[in-house]
């Protein structure tokens, strides 16, 4: 039998409660709840906007298209999707893929904040518009839109520390706009520095 | 008992120095001077404060140790001029400061309340730099303007700090003829710009720092500060890029 931690066990539980959720009226037209998935000691955190299609008929975020081009990122600094967390600010698909309503996003977010609490990410990486001004609105830090906020990495102090914010364009955004993949590579590139700065303190030189 | 007159730069650059890391520190007053030294609860920086009994003005002290709350010494130092005479006085658990008319009775903590002192390391590190202390704070607090760490770096070519924002860059550069000493030894290393952004507040022109420096190692940040009065030693652990 597989003993689950009690991260896993919390992050299991609030997958319950989203699959059961009726808060807007977007769980009558979804296929599946997408509740989000990955590694429960993530350092990485990606928040998406909400599911596409593919997410919806598979019950998994970042699938179709644009979570191949996230995987190929992902390999280039050297993670795995089983390294990160995925998630959407929306957990069910709004039809056509229109955009979240103000209270779709309302109604919704909390799950997603669970979900960070639980984990605990030393970098959360908005994709797209609508994750980073959410984000930058749950933090206070003002939103002057994605093609000006993108690679500007926001420190804020959470859970006790300094937890780092990286907005960038929705990878399916590239998929329309080639010429924004060369960005989101840059940007992802930043990820990658993040996570390779370690603070050393005196006592592993010795020093005590 | 210990009875010593000192200026008042002197106690500000003390309280100032041991505030950048702890609240707390004990005070080691001996025949040669006053000695402190504290780890800061990150275990990420050292200080070590030295003011030989020649910079006292007055230096009448028997051998002992003593608790001190340096938030309130750094708060009252605040109010007392750099040239002032401040007579600082210790008789059992109570330290009088006094400036002008003025008298502050401070309760001290009892030493073995304290975290307990770091030993001083025998770091072996090639590069010695030697440079204008006011340069250096003007260098690092152009630095926290756009970054949270930067590189001390330096070879045969002379000694460079580098900061690198999201936007902007900072290079700062000087070559052996522009430094007061240097021997030319190749280094690398990065810190926190937190840390060093509290370590130059002591630090104004004219004074002298004296920088020990190796490759993803602890740096050795010697400030020769009032007129030499005082000696402020930081160790600072390095940020180490995998």
């Amino acid at each position: 039998m597989k003993v689950f931690s009690e991260v896993e066990e919390r992050l299991k539980d609030i997958e319950r409660d989203i699959k059961k959720c009726k808060k807007c009226n977007l769980w009558k037209v979804k296929t599946n709840y997408v509740p989000g998935e990955g590694n429960e000691n993530a350092e990485v955190f990606f928040i998406g906007e909400a599911p596409g299609k593919e997410e919806d008929k598979q019950g998994r975020p970042f699938v179709g298209n644009a979570g191949k081009l996230l995987n190929e990122l992902l390999k280039k600094i050297g993670l795995r999707r089983e390294d990160v967390f995925i998630g959407n600010v929306l957990k069910c698909r709004p039809p056509n893929n229109r955009d979240p309503k103000p209270e779709e996003i309302e109604a919704c977010s909390p799950y997603l904040l669970r979900q960070l609490n639980v984990i605990k990410p030393k970098v959360i990486v908005c994709l797209g518009r609508h994750s980073t001004s959410f984000i930058f609105d749950l933090f206070d830090i003002p939103f002057r839109g994605i093609s000006r906020e993108r690679g500007n990495v926001k420190k804020v102090r959470v859970w006790n520390r300094v937890v780092y914010i990286l907005p960038t364009y929705h990878p399916a955004a590239a998929l329309y706009k080639p010429q924004l993949k060369e960005d989101l590579e840059e940007d992802f590139k930043k990820i990658g520095e993040i996570l390779r700065r370690k603070k050393v303190s005196l006592l592993d030189f010795g020093i005590e | 008992m210990i009875d010593v007159i000192v200026t008042g730069d002197v106690l500000k650059t003390i309280a100032k120095a041991l505030v950048a890391l702890v609240s707390e520190a004990r005070f080691h007053f001996k025949d040669e001077g006053m000695h402190s030294r504290a780890v800061d609860p990150a275990n990420v920086a050292m200080v070590i404060v030295d003011v030989p009994s020649e910079s006292f003005e007055a230096y009448s002290a028997e051998e002992d140790v003593i608790g001190v709350d340096v938030n309130r010494i750094y708060d009252i130092s605040k109010t007392i001029k750099s040239k002032e005479l401040v007579e600082i006085k210790v008789e059992e658990s109570t330290m009088t400061i006094k400036f002008g008319s003025v008298q502050y009775s401070v309760q001290l903590i009892d030493p073995s309340a304290i975290r307990k002192e770091p030993k001083v390391p025998n770091l072996e590190l090639p590069a010695k730099i030697v440079m204008d202390a006011g340069e250096f704070k003007k260098v690092i607090q152009a630095a926290d303007k756009i970054s949270d760490h930067v590189v001390f770096r330096s070879d045969d070519t002379g000694f460079y700090i580098e900061a690198e924002g999201d936007v902007d860059k900072i290079e700062f550069h000087m070559s052996e003829s522009e430094l007061i000493e240097f021997n030319k030894a190749s280094a690398r290393s990065m810190f926190s710009v937190e840390y060093l952004k509290e370590f130059v507040k002591i630090a104004g022109s004219g004074d002298i720092l004296t920088i020990y420096l190796g490759t993803n190692y602890p740096v050795r940040l010697i400030f020769d500060v009032c007129d030499g009065k005082a000696k402020v030693e930081y160790i600072l652990a390095p940020r180490i890029e995998e």
